[in-house]
C-alpha cells in the first residue's frame, strides 16, 4: 500500500473518531492554491482545523517533527481562506493535530489528538 | 473584551504608572504583547500561559493583544507578569473587574503560578503615594519594602490562584504594616570602633573635622600605617542616617537589586570600597540599561577608594562631576538617566610607588620619574575638590603597644552630630545640610574671620602657592572646626588648623 492510500485511509480513520467525539464534519481537503486542509470541523460553536498525520507503529513521532514551521504557516494562510470564504470571523478556531499509527495490516494502533497544537505569535 | 489594568515599571531611577490592556477576541488563536517590550517581557508570554494553566484557569485560545501603555517608553523586566495574567483572566471573563483596576498590581510569575519578587518596588511605592492608587498588589518577599510608605495598603500574595480567591472573598489577605522602630533596631551593632586605632591622634581630629562638614578626605602615607583601617571606621563617627536620607539610598538599592532579604530599608550609612580595577561604567553608573554605580551605592555614605593612583585616569575624571553637583548624568541615545550621588569621598594613597619616600626609617627606591608619573595621575582639579588631606606616617612601636585611646566612636559621634545640628539650623532655607556643600555666596555669608586671620590666610596662600580654590576650601574647614567647638565666630586658631590640612597641595604635589 503506497504512501498516498495510507494518508487517505488514515484521514478517514481520523474523521470517524472525530464524528465519535461530537465533531461536526464540514469539509475534507480543502483546497487552495496555497495547500491544503485535512479536515474542517466544527465543535461547541467553534471552528478546528485538523492536520492528520498517518504513521506506521514504529515510528511515532513528536508533533513537532510532523508539524514544522512551514507546513503551521500553510495551514494558517489556508485557515484564514477558509474564514473568509464563509465569513466566520466572529468564530473561535483552533488548530488541532491527529496522529494516526497503524500496523502492517490496517489495524488501528493508536490515536493521538492534540488539541490547540499552534497558534500565530509573533516571534 | 476587553480589560484594563495598571501596573508600574522604572526607567532610570524613576517610577511610572504602567496600563496593562487585555483584548481577548475570537480569531485565529495568538498571543501578542505590544508598548516597546524587551526580551523578558516578551517571554512573559510562556510563564503567563503556563501559569494561568497551571492555576487551573482556562487559557483562552483566541485572539489575546496585550499593550502595556504608555506605548513610547521602554518596558523592561518581568514586573508586568501578574498584571498580564490578572487582565487576560478579566478579559476572558474568568475573573471580576471591579476591585482589581484599583490596585497597582506587581510581580513576577513562576511557571507553576507563583508570584516572585521584583526590583524597584520602593520608588515605585513611592510613585505611588502621589497618584490616587494607593493599593498595592505586589510579592510576598517584596511587601515589607513597600510596607515602609505609610499612606499605602500593601497587599502581599504569594501566587496567582490566591489573588483570585481574594478578590472572590474566599480568602482574606492582611495589608502589611511595617514598624520602623523595628527595622532601625535590626542594624547590627557595630564590630568596629574608633578607639581601636592606636595613635595617629591627628588623623583621627581630621576625620572627625571631616565627619562634621562632610568634607572630603585624602590621606597619604607608608603602607601599613593605618589608612585603611581609619576609613573602615569613619562611618562610626558620621550621623546616624534620618528616615529621608535612608529612603533615599533604599530607593537605589531596590533598584540596583541590592537589598538584602529581610532588610526593607537600608538603616547604615553605606561604605563601598571598590577596587582600583573597577571600570568606569562600574564607579559612575550606565551600561546598556543603565544601572546605579558604586558613587550612587555610596549615596549618604563613604566611598573609599584605596590606592588612589592605581585608579583609571578617565574613572578619575569622571568622579569631578558628582562631586561639585551631587548628581551623575548618564547620557545614551535614546534617553538620559541622573542618579543622585552625594557622598563623601575618601581616598588614600602611598607617597610613592614603593611607599617610603619622606619615611624616617625606610628608603625609598623610586627613581624621580618614577615619583613624578605615579603623583601626576591625581591632577590638580581633582585634589581641590577635596577639602582635607592628612599625613598618616608610620606608628613606632610604643604606641601600637598600648592600650586603647579613651575615645571612642560614640564619644566622638555626639561632638558630629551637634556640630551637624548648628549646621542644619544655618542652613535650614538653603536646602541643605553641611558645610562642604558652601557656595561662593554662602562662604561669603557664613565664614566672616577677622583681619588677623585674613591676614594670616593671605600669608599662608602666598607662601604655600595655594590656588583660589583653597581659600575657599580652607573657610569651609574652618567653618566646621569652629562648629565643633560650638563657637559662632571662625577664630584665628580654626584658621590655623585648616590651613594644615592643605599643605600638602604644595609639599607633595609641585612638579
Amino acid at each position: 500500500m503506497n504512501n498516498i492510500k495510507i494518508g487517505k485511509y488514515g484521514e478517514d480513520l481520523a474523521s470517524k473518531y472525530l464524528e465519535a467525539k461530537g465533531y461536526k464534519i464540514k469539509e475534507r481537503n480543502y483546497r487552495t492554491f496555497l495547500g491544503e486542509i485535512d479536515i474542517v470541523c466544527e465543535y461547541k460553536g467553534n471552528i478546528v482545523f485538523v492536520e492528520v498525520k498517518t504513521r506506521r507503529s514504529e515510528k511515532f513521532g513528536y508533533p513537532e517533527e510532523a508539524i514544522n514551521l512551514n507546513k503551521q504557516q500553510k495551514i494558517i494562510k489556508n485557515a484564514l481562506c477558509y474564514l473568509s470564504k464563509y465569513h466566520l470571523w466572529e468564530k473561535n478556531c483552533s488548530f488541532d493535530v491527529i496522529l494516526i499509527s497503524i500496523s502492517k495490516n490496517r489495524d488501528l494502533k493508536k490515536i493521538k489528538h492534540i488539541r490547540n497544537a499552534f497558534c500565530l505569535d509573533i516571534k | 473584551m476587553l480589560s484594563k489594568l495598571y501596573s508600574a515599571a522604572i526607567l532610570g531611577v524613576e517610577a511610572f504608572t504602567v496600563e496593562v490592556e487585555v483584548d481577548v477576541h475570537p480569531g485565529l488563536p495568538s498571543f501578542n504583547i505590544v508598548g516597546l517590550p524587551d526580551t523578558a517581557v516578551q517571554e512573559s508570554r510562556e510563564r503567563v500561559r503556563a501559569a494561568i494553566k497551571n492555576s487551573e484557569f482556562e487559557f483562552p485560545m483566541q485572539r489575546i493583544t496585550v499593550n502595556l501603555a504608555p506605548a513610547d517608553i521602554k518596558k523592561e523586566g518581568p514586573i508586568f507578569d501578574l498584571s498580564i495574567a490578572l487582565a487576560i483572566l478579566v478579559a476572558s471573563k474568568q475573573a471580576k473587574p471591579d476591585l482589581l483596576n484599583e490596585y497597582l498590581i506587581l510581580g513576577e510569575l513562576s511557571l507553576d503560578g507563583s508570584v516572585k519578587p521584583v526590583s524597584g518596588v520602593l520608588p515605585i511605592a513611592l510613585m505611588a503615594k502621589k497618584t490616587d492608587k494607593i493599593k498595592l498588589l505586589v510579592p510576598k518577599a517584596n511587601a515589607k519594602e513597600a510596607g515602609i510608605i505609610k499612606e499605602l495598603k500593601v497587599f502581599p500574595t504569594n501566587s496567582l490562584g490566591e489573588v483570585i480567591e481574594f478578590l472572590n472573598n474566599k480568602i482574606s489577605i492582611e495589608p502589611i504594616s511595617v514598624d520602623l522602630k523595628d527595622i532601625f533596631k535590626l542594624s547590627k551593632n557595630n564590630q568596629i570602633d574608633f578607639s581601636e586605632i592606636k595613635g595617629q591622634e591627628h588623623a583621627k581630629r581630621a576625620l572627625e573635622v571631616a565627619a562634621a562638614g562632610s568634607h572630603n578626605v585624602i590621606m597619604i602615607g607608608p603602607p601599613g600605617s593605618g589608612k585603611t583601617m581609619l576609613a573602615r571606621r569613619l562611618p562610626t563617627i558620621l550621623p546616624s542616617l534620618t528616615l529621608e536620607e535612608s529612603i533615599e539610598i533604599t530607593k537605589l538599592y531596590s533598584i540596583a537589586n541590592l537589598l538584602p532579604p529581610e532588610m526593607p530599608l537600608i538603616t547604615e550609612r553605606p561604605f563601598r570600597a571598590p577596587h582600583h580595577t573597577i571600570s568606569n561604567v562600574g564607579l559612575i553608573g550606565g551600561g546598556r540599561m543603565p544601572k546605579p554605580g558604586e558613587i550612587s551605592l555610596a549615596h549618604n555614605g563613604v566611598l573609599f577608594l584605596d590606592e588612589l593612583p592605581e585608579f583609571s585616569r578617565s574613572a578619575l575624571e569622571s568622579l569631578r562631576q558628582p562631586l561639585e553637583d551631587g548628581i551623575v548624568t548618564i547620557s545614551r541615545s535614546l534617553s538620559s538617566v541622573s542618579y543622585i550621588s552625594s557622598f563623601m569621598l575618601i581616598a588614600s594613597l602611598n607617597p610613592c610607588p614603593c611607599g617610603f619616600y619622606g619615611d624616617p626609617v625606610k628608603v625609598c627606591t623610586c627613581s624621580s620619574s618614577q615619583i613624578v608619573k605615579y603623583r601626576s595621575k591625581i591632577s590638580g582639579p581633582l585634589l581641590d575638590r577635596i577639602d582635607i588631606h592628612i599625613e598618616v606616617p608610620r606608628i613606632n612601636c610604643r604606641e601600637v603597644m598600648e592600650k586603647d585611646s579613651l575615645e571612642n566612636s560614640f564619644v566622638i559621634r555626639e561632638r558630629v552630630e551637634t556640630a551637624r545640628k548648628t549646621q542644619r539650623e544655618r542652613y535650614d532655607e538653603d536646602s541643605m545640610f553641611c558645610n562642604a556643600q558652601m557656595n561662593k555666596r554662602q562662604i561669603k555669608k557664613y565664614c566672616n574671620i577677622d583681619d588677623n586671620a585674613k591676614n594670616l590666610l593671605y600669608k599662608a596662600i602666598e607662601k604655600l602657592n595655594l590656588s583660589a580654590r583653597a581659600y575657599d576650601r580652607i573657610l569651609k574647614v574652618a567653618r566646621t572646626i569652629a562648629d565643633l567647638e560650638q563657637s559662632r565666630e571662625i577664630e584665628i586658631s580654626h584658621i590655623s588648623e585648616a590651613i594644615q590640612y592643605r599643605s600638602l597641595d604644595r609639599k607633595l604635589w609641585l612638579y
